[in-house]
């Protein structure tokens, strides 16, 4: 036996004995079974096990709601609870349409030491914004799809025969089209809010909120860990971050993650 | 606090004299004191000139409390002797004392600081006889001096003014309400009346009933004078325990104006007020034990003479429907501690904790008590539903007794309706005792890898495009094939060509087999594009017609006279058949394609 050859036999050794301990806590093989592992630790109470399963599966570029779920569930009973906060936006954002998940995120919140008040975010407007989010971004980008689809064909079925824009289907054309606007709207609107503005969570137990990107500015408030932010720019390892009720500031880029 | 500063200052602007200042103390009035008498007490400086006065500090008071001053008064004097002006001056320093009690009573010496020297008074000694809480006696004129009459106001009618407390029954059960009145009995006008004293009551549960001296004043003849009876508090107490109960001297100051001795000055109401503290006699109130011997399981204290009335909302329900049973108590004496009566559910039946729904005293003395409890009843089965009879407890002053309530509660009568039970309705809802987070999401097929999101994606983007595209070409498409189905001469000139590049090949099949049909078949071909395009019959059709056909639509020389030509030569070769040679068969099929090409792109 030469000395390469031990030197490899070596190897492989250490490189089973690392898989193994990486498998102490949830052993594994595909992201499925990674996911079913993790999912039986927090059944069990353990939930650090459980955390780390879940959070190994973000090697295999994975982006499934339960996935975040899960883990938002799991960070929840570690009392981590910016983790927590932020998973289950995430999961929110991948599947509005689950109820749990935006309960889950509600009782989270209760939890929040920051309460602000969103002043925009009230009555009809509130109700309004709630059902967009429970039909999602994807359903309604198909429910314009299915309109403008519809449009077409009434178009087309009317434009190829002489006389065929008669009063009735003008009607439903018209209709139509002001269905298809709003559904537009709706969407625009419901993309903007869920994915199209970045928003970040509070991770650190509290961060205060400068005047500028630079230590030298004055503190204008403070945030604590869990709250939500809309990220408004980055610069140099800053975000300037804005509360919903107009309150802006400068955090460092550590204290936050995206959604 | 005004008033004492004030007179020091004055004294501070005295000359400073001191050689011959005299203090002394007395009490008035000199005469009979009882325990409503106002006592004062007068320290009085006097000298030819009074300097600094400091404010005396009174020694504790036997049987006696401070209730007003000092009030003070000045007086100097001047007089001539041999001569020469002699003056003095004298100070007054007034207190007002409040007897405790009947008894002996002392005001011990004191020191007065005057311009810097110590001045000590002499002790004061004086016996405290009970006060008058009732009217005064017959002999006694107003104005008079009576046998009271060493009240300090004795000698005016004013002072005619007495407290009088008065319990409804001076004995009762433990749990008997009885009603305590404080009446204010005076001969003249009343201008005042502050409470001095409200003793508390222990062993009593008290509740104030609403009273309005003024509205409820009446006029009473006691001892053959009349008096204004004023109603000054009104209680109803309930005795909590049992044993003698003594319910301690309410007192009052009472502010009544005094009479003028000047039949003027009292025709226009001068005369001044005098201030008369009044007391009421202590009162005893036995307090009778409930008897233990009788005493009902679901006694909870009820005390008097009541009734009870039981309802129910309805008597026909369906399965799992819900009854409102009342049970009203009501009657005279005290439900304050009293429960709701014990209704005992069958199996069939559930039965909600009571709510009270009334809770209040009634009668005018406000002796009497109402209470309601409201039952909702679940019949649980479908049938004839009996709820056993309610059960109030109580006893009854009157007969020494306890009594027992039963009220009737109505047979429900309960049908099936749907035959569904809805078991949350009828047993209460579920509610969640807390809140927590939802469960994990177990894995139901493959995870998700990330995406982009859905409009950014190529085949959405594309489906979002395709009608834009397609509709115009939808329309266009549309358009023209109703074209063909309605425009005749349009479908014939589009489909000229295609019949005609048919017709050739038919031609070119026949030519082995019937040069005469082969001919007929380029020339009809030729012919009847011309006749298509034009949407004219081709039977007919000279070529002087054709030509002017293709002339009319635009068909340069050439290509006509080519077309011609074609024609003729076919026309020659049906009457002549074995004029052409073979290879002239594939030769002319061909000009006859070129020329309709041509045809086409001209025309």
């Amino acid at each position: 036996m030469t000395r390469r050859t031990v030197n490899a036999g070596l190897s492989i050794a250490v490189a089973w004995l690392v898989l193994l301990g990486a498998g102490a806590t949830v052993r594994a093989e595909s992201p499925e079974d990674t996911f079913d592992a993790a999912c039986r630790a927090y059944d069990q109470g353990h939930w650090d096990a459980a955390a780390d399963g879940f959070r190994g599966l973000s090697r295999y570029g994975l982006a499934d709601w339960r996935l975040e779920y899960n883990l938002a569930n799991t960070e929840y009973k570690r009392g981590r609870l910016g983790e927590a906060i932020l998973h289950y936006e995430r999961a929110r954002r991948l599947n509005p349409a689950d109820s749990e998940t935006v309960a889950n995120l509600a009782i989270a919140r209760t939890r929040l030491r920051d309460v602000v008040e969103d002043e925009n975010a009230a009555g009809v407007l509130h109700a309004l914004r709630a059902a967009q989010d429970r039909v999602g971004v994807s359903a309604q980008a198909f429910l314009l799809l299915a309109c403008v689809w519809l449009v077409a064909a009434i178009v087309t079925w009317c434009g190829s025969r002489a006389g065929g824009f008669t009063p009735g289907w003008g009607w439903t054309l018209a209709g139509l089209l002001l269905a298809s606007f709003l559904v537009f709207l709706s969407w625009r609107a419901t993309w903007s809010r869920l994915e199209g503005t970045p928003r970040a969570v509070v991770l650190k137990p509290s961060v205060e909120a400068l005047a500028g990107p630079g230590l030298n500015n004055a503190a204008l408030f403070t945030l604590h860990e869990g709250i939500a932010v809309t990220i408004e720019s980055e610069r140099e390892g800053w975000l300037q971050v804005s509360l919903p009720n107009g309150l802006t500031g400068w955090v460092v880029r550590d204290a936050a993650e995206r959604i | 606090m005004i008033r004492p500063l004030l007179a020091l200052a004055l004294l501070a602007a005295a000359p400073v004299a001191a050689a011959d200042v005299q203090v002394s103390a007395s009490i008035l009035p000199q005469g009979r004191i009882s325990e409503t008498t106002q006592v004062r007490l007068i320290i009085r400086i006097e000298g030819s000139s009074i300097p600094d006065v400091g404010s005396p500090k009174l020694p504790a008071m036997k049987n006696l409390q401070i209730t007003g001053g000092p009030s003070t008064a000045r007086n100097s004097s001047y007089t001539f002797d041999n001569g020469r002006i002699v003056s003095s001056s004298s100070l007054s320093l007034t207190y007002v004392l409040a007897p405790s009690g009947k008894g002996p009573a002392e005001v011990p010496p004191f020191d007065v600081i005057v311009g810097g020297t110590a001045y000590r008074t002499q002790a004061l000694r004086f016996s405290v006889e009970a006060g008058r809480s009732g009217p005064a006696p017959p002999a006694t004129a107003p104005g008079i001096r009576g046998d009271d009459g060493g009240d300090d106001d004795a000698g005016d009618a004013s002072a005619d003014v007495f407290l009088q407390a008065k319990l409804g029954s001076s004995s009762v059960y433990s749990g008997q309400p009885v009603r305590l009145d404080v009446t204010l009995y005076a001969a003249a006008p009343v201008n005042g009346f502050t409470w001095t004293d409200v003793p508390s009551l222990p062993g009593l549960w008290t509740e104030d009933l609403p009273v309005d001296p003024s509205r409820d004043r009446r006029i009473v003849t006691m001892n053959g004078r009349q008096y204004n009876a004023y109603p000054v508090a009104r209680k109803l107490v309930v005795p909590t325990g049992s044993g003698a109960l003594t319910i301690q001297p309410f007192s009052a100051q009472v502010q009544m104006r005094r009479p003028s001795r000047d039949p003027f000055g009292s025709f226009f109401s001068l005369g001044g007020y005098v201030n008369i503290v009044r007391r009421t006699a202590g009162l005893k109130l036995d307090v009778k034990p409930l008897p233990e011997a009788g005493r009902p399981s679901d006694f909870s204290g009820a005390v008097g003479s009541f009734r009870m009335k039981v309802t129910a909302d309805r008597t026909a329900v369906e399965l799992g429907e819900a009854v409102a049973v009342k049970v009203t108590i009501d009657g005279e004496g005290s439900l304050q501690s009293a429960v709701a009566p014990k209704l005992t559910a069958p199996p069939d039946v559930k039965v909600y904790d009571p709510k009270t729904l009334d809770d209040a005293m009634t009668g005018a003395d406000h002796l009497g008590a109402r209470k309601t409890w409201e039952w909702v009843v679940v019949p649980l089965a479908a049938g004839t539903v009996n709820v056993p009879a309610p059960t109030f407890a109580y006893f009854d002053p009157g007969t020494a007794s306890y009594r027992q309530l039963r009220g009737e509660i109505p047979e429900l009568s309960v049908r099936r309706g749907n035959g569904v039970v809805d078991s949350v309705a009828a047993r209460g809802e579920v509610q969640a005792n807390t809140r927590d987070i939802a469960f994990l999401k177990m894995r139901r097929g493959a995870l998700q890898e990330a995406r982009p999101p859905l409009h950014r994606r190529g085949w959405f983007l594309a489906l979002f495009v395709l009608p834009f595209i397609l509709t115009p070409a939808g329309i266009a498409f549309g358009r023209r094939r109703e074209r063909f189905l309605t425009d005749h001469g349009f479908a014939r000139a589009r489909r000229a060509a295609r019949t005609a590049a048919k017709r050739l090949d038919r031609a070119g099949q026949r030519a082995g087999v019937s040069p005469t049909a082969f001919h007929e078949e380029v020339a009809g071909a030729l012919v009847d594009y011309v006749a298509d395009r034009a949407n004219r019959k081709a039977s007919g059709l000279t070529y002087d017609q054709l030509d002017d056909i293709l002339a009319a639509k635009g068909v340069p020389a050439e290509p006509r006279r080519r077309y011609r030509t074609c024609l003729e030569t076919c026309d020659f070769a049906r009457f002549v058949p074995d004029s052409g040679r073979p290879q002239a068969v594939a030769e002319l099929v061909a000009e006859a394609r070129a020329i309709l090409r041509r045809l086409e792109e001209v025309a």
